[in-house]
């Protein structure tokens, strides 16, 4: 296999030429409050990808969410991920001009912007940390979450002439039974077992299933110490707040460093696990909101995220990156590992159907307390906002708690009505406060205390 | 016969399967003139508007039908499920998972689905759909196809104007196929007979997202472009090649989905440009129209790479987004523009 030529430029060159830019984009993601440990964690996966991609003989494999990442590191293939160049844009601020770029080169405006993102700043020639990626030597997508993985990675591989194993994971939608599951798994099985046979041929190494399993075990350990954050994030106050946990997924999702993701994730949960030994009064005040959020982040106005913390409401729980977590269950041989997976590929609580999503959130509403959800109507990613009208009505039936639906992109601030989505939260805050007098008065007058439905 | 609907992105769902349990296929246009309003309840205005449509069409009209099936194409089809499932009530749907690859794999893959889709059916229904019901309800499928394939050629010699192709393909999809066949071997000495094909219209391949709807492709007439060739599921997805001829059914009938012009909903999907340069070649037609209805995401990725293939080879090619309306002023202007640039440049050329 024929190594591309090295294509990212470094930041120094990048700091030369776009001075002004380079300081917006360091400015704005220094303001995120991201932590330094983590802030080096994503640094090193940078300078990694930087290395791989000029390294003439490191095959680098650019690979969308959702695709079985421990395969490329049992063949020893760097990991590229675009999506996660595409949020360190969407973080430093500087997304647009990058949407608009792929936007010149045809793709349509309304297609999602995590691409266009990622597609703008390789044009641009971007560095990693602003949002650039390598082009890969060979790429692996799939439709697993979205149409648009499995086209956007076609079209890359195509451009640049590079092979594409695509995987084919057939959509589950509500109703589905176990024969159908069956005939599912059967499928993807066979294509992870087609996987190794194309990555034999890119690689030229044949598959070592000892390495390939002890790879799994670190990824299940990894995901294990992430998902156990989780549960601090139920307790009043909650561990941390969507605005942290948004980069805090990046570690398990891209793998690259299961090592140095384990030992992370351990250090945050012993510091956790101290801060909840104490007595409460040590451990923090309650929020006064806890809210739940459904859909993708907006990357680039952490300040929205501020200003709700700063009107008392933050958001404890996100299904959104708890679906980052893939390997939730031990397992001992290649096969087993394969058949977790299809399920694990079907049943991400980021795709989840209909009759599975709205229990699943009514339950993770009782599990962390929740206020308040908020629904992000992502015009970006239709496939996680279809059914959100539905969602709101039922989870308003069900919980009786209030629900508002924010119509933005999680990339692209030409969607983001700044004066709009204010005015929109401030009604929401209202409501939330409105459950909560009632609710007390309830209690006063010796009520049960069971949240009152509000007349919108 | 009752009619059994279906929403389909493309030409995915297997109509000879119903055909065979004694219904009479009917794929789901929704009505341009109601729009999607119906809809909108439960889908967000940036979804694909003809899917919304469809699902409108359907929350309006399901009691005329027997059962539903959504085949899956693109995310429209595989998310929008869910809310035909809770919305659209008093008729059984189901869901036909057509694979997104067309290896050996998703062969397999397809022919188990196939056949719990039969199986449904005879569940549902009390039918019982065997080799013999398939076989015929292939053969007549197979006599429409062939028909429309005498048809669609007389676009090129004939004066057809677009809309009266649009309406053999709506008939196609719509009509039990039984009167079907006697329409369209009437439809076809009439056109035999028609004028020669009118001086003045430009002949054009069309291609992009399905045309759902007779008033755009009045458009396109009315702007001098005529339709002579087109890769559209309503169109010659629909009939250029035939369901073959194999001892088992439902293997002839993935083959038959594997082998079709290409889609953009498939991966790869290289086959479709494949299949515009092919005809361009040996049709001599220089001009292409390439549209995309609003928020079709497939057919928008291919259009990064197609369009720029096709202008590459030296073909008038205009792109553009349109929308779920019977009436477009806009568009008409463009299109005015770019036939009269086409008429200056007076040759094969880009623009
Ligand atoms: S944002 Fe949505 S459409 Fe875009 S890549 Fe992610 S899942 Fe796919
Ligand atoms: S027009 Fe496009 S998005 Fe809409 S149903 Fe058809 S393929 Fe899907």
């Amino acid at each position: 296999m024929s190594k591309n030529t090295p294509n990212i430029p470094g930041l120094g060159s990048f700091f030369l030429k776009n001075p002004g830019l380079f300081f917006k984009g360091m400015k704005n993601q220094l303001k995120q409050g991201v932590p330094m440990d983590l802030i080096s964690l994503m640094g090193d996966y940078g300078k990694k990808t930087k290395k791989a991609d000029a390294s003439p003989t490191q095959l680098v494999a650019n690979f969308t969410a959702g695709f079985p990442v421990e395969f490329l590191l049992a063949f020893d293939v760097w990991p590229g991920f675009p999506e996660f160049s595409a949020c360190t844009a969407g973080m430093c601020e500087i997304s647009q001009p990058l949407i608009e770029e792929a936007e010149g080169m045809g793709y349509s405006r309304d297609l999602c912007a995590y691409m266009k993102t990622a597609i703008g700043a390789r044009e641009k020639g971007y560095p990693l940390d602003l949002g650039g990626s390598p082009v890969g030597d060979f790429y692996c997508g799939t439709n697993g979450v979205c149409d648009t993985h499995a086209k956007w990675f076609e079209n890359e591989a195509r451009k640049y002439g590079r092979p594409y194993f695509a995987m084919d994971v057939p959509c589950v939608v509500s109703g589905s039974d176990e024969a159908r599951w069956k005939v599912d798994s059967d499928y993807i099985v066979a294509q992870l077992y087609d996987l190794i046979k194309f990555l034999e041929q890119q690689t030229g190494k044949k598959f070592d299933e000892a390495k390939f399993m002890n790879i799994i075990n670190k990824s299940q350990e990894c995901n294990r110490l992430y998902l156990e954050f989780f549960e601090y994030r139920k307790r009043i106050p909650a561990a941390d707040y969507f605005i942290f946990m948004r980069v805090f997924m990046f570690p398990v999702f891209a793998q690259y460093d299961q090592d140095a993701a384990i030992k992370y994730y351990q250090k945050v949960l012993d510091k956790m696990k101290k801060r909840y030994a104490q007595a409460p009064e040590k451990i923090g005040k309650p929020e006064k909101y806890r809210l739940m959020w459904e859909g993708i982040t907006l990357w680039y106005a952490s300040d929205f995220y501020k200003d709700l913390e700063k009107k008392g409401a933050h958001i404890v729980y996100e299904l959104y990156t708890e679906s980052s977590a893939f390997r939730r269950k031990k397992t001992s041989s290649v096969e087993e590992t394969m058949r977790q997976m299809a399920k694990e590929f079907t049943s991400a609580t980021y795709i989840l159907e209909q009759d599975k999503r709205i229990p699943f959130m009514v339950q993770k509403i009782d599990e962390y307390s929740i206020d308040g959800i908020i629904l992000h109507a992502n015009m970006s990613c239709r496939p996680s906002a279809a059914g959100l009208q539905d969602v709101k009505t039922e989870i308003e039936k069900r919980t009786n708690k209030p629900v508002l639906i924010l119509t933005c992109d999680m990339m692209d601030p030409r969607a983001f009505s700044e004066a709009q989505v204010q005015n929109r939260i401030d009604a929401f805050i209202e409501m939330m406060e409105e459950n909560r007098t009632q609710k007390e008065k309830q209690i006063m007058s010796g009520g049960t205390g069971q949240w009152q439905t509000i007349n919108r | 016969m009752k009619a059994f609907a279906y929403f389909d992105s493309g030409h995915e769902f297997p109509e000879e399967i119903v055909m065979a349990a004694g219904f009479s296929p009917m794929k789901i246009l929704g009505d341009v003139h109601k729009g999607t309003a119906a809809a909108d309840e439960y889908l967000f205005p940036f979804f694909c508007p003809f899917a919304r449509g469809c699902l409108a069409d359907a929350l309006e009209n399901s009691g005329k039908w027997s059962g539903i099936g959504v085949a899956h194409g693109c995310d429209a089809t595989d998310h929008h499920y869910d809310m035909w499932r809770d919305h659209v009530k008093g008729v059984p749907i189901f869901w036909v998972n057509t694979p997104m690859k067309m290896d050996q794999l998703a062969r397999t893959f397809y022919i188990q689905e196939l056949k719990r889709f039969i199986d449904n059916l005879d569940k549902q229904y009390s039918v019982k759909v065997g080799d013999k019901e398939l076989k015929d309800a292939i053969s007549l499928s197979n006599q429409v196809k062939s028909l429309l394939r005498q048809l669609a050629p007389l676009r090129v010699k004939k004066d057809i104007p677009n809309r009266d192709y649009f309406e053999i393909m709506r008939k196609s999809i719509q009509m039990p196929k039984e009167s079907l066949v006697e329409d369209l071997k009437k439809t076809l000495a009439d056109w035999e007979n028609r004028k020669p094909f009118p001086a003045g219209k430009i002949p054009t391949f069309l291609t992009g997202s399905d045309v759902s709807f007779v008033e755009f492709m009045d458009l396109l007439d009315n702007a001098g472009f005529r339709v002579v060739r087109d890769d559209l599921s309503l169109g010659e997805r629909y009939f250029a090649t035939s369901i073959p001829d194999a001892a088992s059914p439902v293997e002839a009938l993935v083959t038959y989905s594997f082998d079709m012009p290409r889609s953009a909903t498939r991966v790869p999907s290289d086959g479709r440009l494949e299949y515009i340069l092919a005809v361009l070649k040996d049709t001599k037609i220089d001009t292409v129209v390439s549209q995309n209805m609003k928020f079709c995401e497939p057919y928008a990725m291919d259009a990064v790479w197609t369009i720029p293939a096709i202008k590459g080879k030296g073909y008038n090619c205009m792109h553009f987004e349109r929308d779920f309306t019977p009436a477009d002023n806009q568009l008409f202007t463009r299109l005015e523009a770019f036939k009269e640039t086409i008429q200056q440049k007076g040759g094969r050329s880009n623009v």
